[in-house]
């Protein structure tokens, strides 16, 4: 009885923790700013819509999207990777790029025989894939870090050939180093954030929650 | 009576099916064998890996305590049979190492939390992992981040016999960032014994910390004992008004008036580090020799807020870091 009874109980939190997901919006992309911080501002913006969180990881938000979780603010190209989501409008217009960094100054030819080391924002596989697609090459072999705020000491302490950076998180990084960096490839501009919505979700909604991210600023989050 | 029999055996066949799919699964994922220890970051660190892996391989966990024989190891590795193991700390560890050594048929095994492992696995060819000692390249960037302070020349008292190669790769580390290290080794100085070495830090060790802008209180409990805590560590941080930095958040408790800053291991990240081993060597066919020791590269960090004040230091406001009251 008493077993029956803890395995109803535990359904029933699984089935509220996916109705919540369902309902929820989740936001993930690459900051130096953190969740709590980036998450008391999304929650002023869209906070009467629905209810956000920013994950400071990429196995959070995956752990969000396997859930069911209803919306997403997260890197437009996240379009390719997840099917069952779809977008319904871009963060901002403004395009971004991504930047290959060495400490060597050695002009780039091929990424075949080289280790990459990027922020995990994707399973390994697919960010081989996403890296691939950026600059033309495939690395011979991809590490990860969690965070972009471990990307320099990465590049510092496990010597990797490259290191792959958004350009605003560059700009951060090389703020808080004396090292002589260098930028040997930037990929092509690309769309930065989009707003996402499970397919056949509330579409109304997902709009509503698309025009006030558009009409506020979020330059300070590392947002253009 | 028919039917109910009928749907009982269906139900029964649907069973059997579904267990044969579930084994077979799991028989078809690689095994890892992961000796654990009891104790909670040993906890948080599996329980992160064991989430991290659990979808792609088999994982088969074997507690070790101080009790374990090499015996009770063999035990396991025989009637597992792993693909490649996952080693805590560094009794453990050495079984992995010595059974390698004993056997032809090698098994690669991935260690952490473990002391001096970039020492004790140097050339080793089946035995990697990652280092539990937070990098002084860390320490000393993450403090000159966070307080805006100038850190451009350090000093670190440290044991030769043990630490050599640790402090040529530091140097090598920091000279990226354009920060000298200081490196004194005690033991070239003053011989080996605690007596001497204490001698002698009482006496050169202030003047030789002197010019430095910050001092590396390394790990190394030989250097940490209370006595030289007393004599040397201690006058060093308060009357001779040196800043200590160090790899442990135990030594920048404000109590002990030691350190001024501290980083140490973020364990969930470093979980995620191992499981990436795991994955270069099983998915990608990468081998220990290729994966080495590397640096621990995750981090929490800890600020002292007695020695904060004492050195008038503010951390900036959109840092990640926890000051110690």
């Amino acid at each position: 009885m008493i077993v029956k009874f803890k395995v109803l109980l535990i359904l029933l939190l699984i089935n509220l923790n996916n109705l919540k997901a369902a309902d929820q919006l989740g936001i993930y992309y690459t900051s130096m700013r953190s969740a709590q911080e980036r998450n008391s501002v999304f929650k002023q913006v869209v906070g009467d819509v629905s209810e956000p969180v920013v994950f400071a990881k990429f196995n959070d938000m995956e752990s969000f999207i396997k859930s069911g979780g209803a919306y997403l603010v997260a890197p437009s190209f996240y379009v390719n990777y997840f099917p069952d989501y779809e977008i319904i409008g871009n963060v901002s217009e403004t395009k971004v790029k991504y930047l290959l960094v060495s400490l060597d100054k050695k002009p780039f030819k091929s990424l075949s025989t080289k280790i990459v080391g990027s922020v995990a924002v994707l399973d390994r596989k697919e960010l081989k894939d996403f890296i691939t697609s950026l600059f033309g090459s495939e690395p011979k072999r991809i590490k990860t870090v969690s965070k972009p705020d471990d990307l320099f000491n990465y590049l510092v302490l496990e010597k990797p050939d490259y290191i792959v950076v958004l350009e605003d998180n560059y700009s951060e990084l090389v703020k808080a180093s004396k090292a002589a960096v260098h930028v040997v490839k930037e990929s092509s501009p690309v769309d930065y954030l989009s707003v996402f919505i499970k397919k056949g979700g509330n579409l109304d909604k997902g709009k509503s929650l698309l025009t006030k991210i558009k009409n506020s600023n979020f330059k300070d989050l590392g947002i253009k | 009576m028919i039917g109910n029999i009928k749907r009982k055996t269906s139900f029964i066949l649907t069973l059997v099916c579904g267990l044969f799919v579930t084994y077979s699964l799991q028989a078809d994922n690689a095994k890892i064998l992961f000796l654990t220890k009891e104790g909670t970051d040993f906890d948080v660190v599996y329980e992160n890996i064991e989430k991290q892996l659990k979808d792609k391989f088999e994982i088969v966990p074997f507690k070790t305590s101080k009790e374990t024989k090499y015996e009770d190891f063999l035990e396991n590795v025989k009637k597992v049979d792993p693909k490649i193991m996952i080693i805590m700390d560094n009794e453990p560890i050495n079984f992995a190492v010595k059974y390698n050594e004993e056997n032809s048929k090698k098994i690669q095994t991935i260690s952490l939390m473990g002391l001096n492992l970039k020492k004790m696995l140097k050339n080793n060819q089946n035995v990697c992992g990652v280092a539990y000692e937070v990098p002084f390249f860390t320490i000393a960037t993450k403090f000159r981040n966070i307080t805006k302070s100038n850190v451009n020349n350090s000093v670190v008292f440290y044991r030769g016999s043990l630490f050599e190669d640790l402090i040529n790769e530091t140097k090598s580390q920091l000279a990226v960032e354009k920060i000298k290290l200081d490196a004194i080794d005690v033991e070239k100085e003053a011989g080996t014994s605690v007596e001497s070495i204490t001698e002698y830090l009482i006496t050169k060790g202030f003047e030789k910390a002197q010019k430095s802008d910050v001092v590396w209180m390394m790990l190394d409990s030989f250097l940490l004992k209370p006595d030289i805590i007393q004599k040397f560590w201690s006058p060093l941080a308060n009357e001779k008004n040196k800043i200590l930095l160090t790899g442990t958040r135990a030594l920048v408790n404000p109590k002990l008036k030691l350190a001024t800053f501290g980083l140490s291991p973020n364990l969930e990240d470093m979980a995620a580090q191992i499981s990436q081993q795991v994955e270069v060597i099983l998915g990608d066919g990468d081998t220990c020799k290729q994966v080495g020791v590397e640096n621990l590269i995750s981090v929490h960090q800890y600020g002292n807020s007695v020695m904060f004040e004492k050195h008038s230091l503010k951390a900036s406001t959109d840092e990640k870091i926890e000051i110690l009251e």
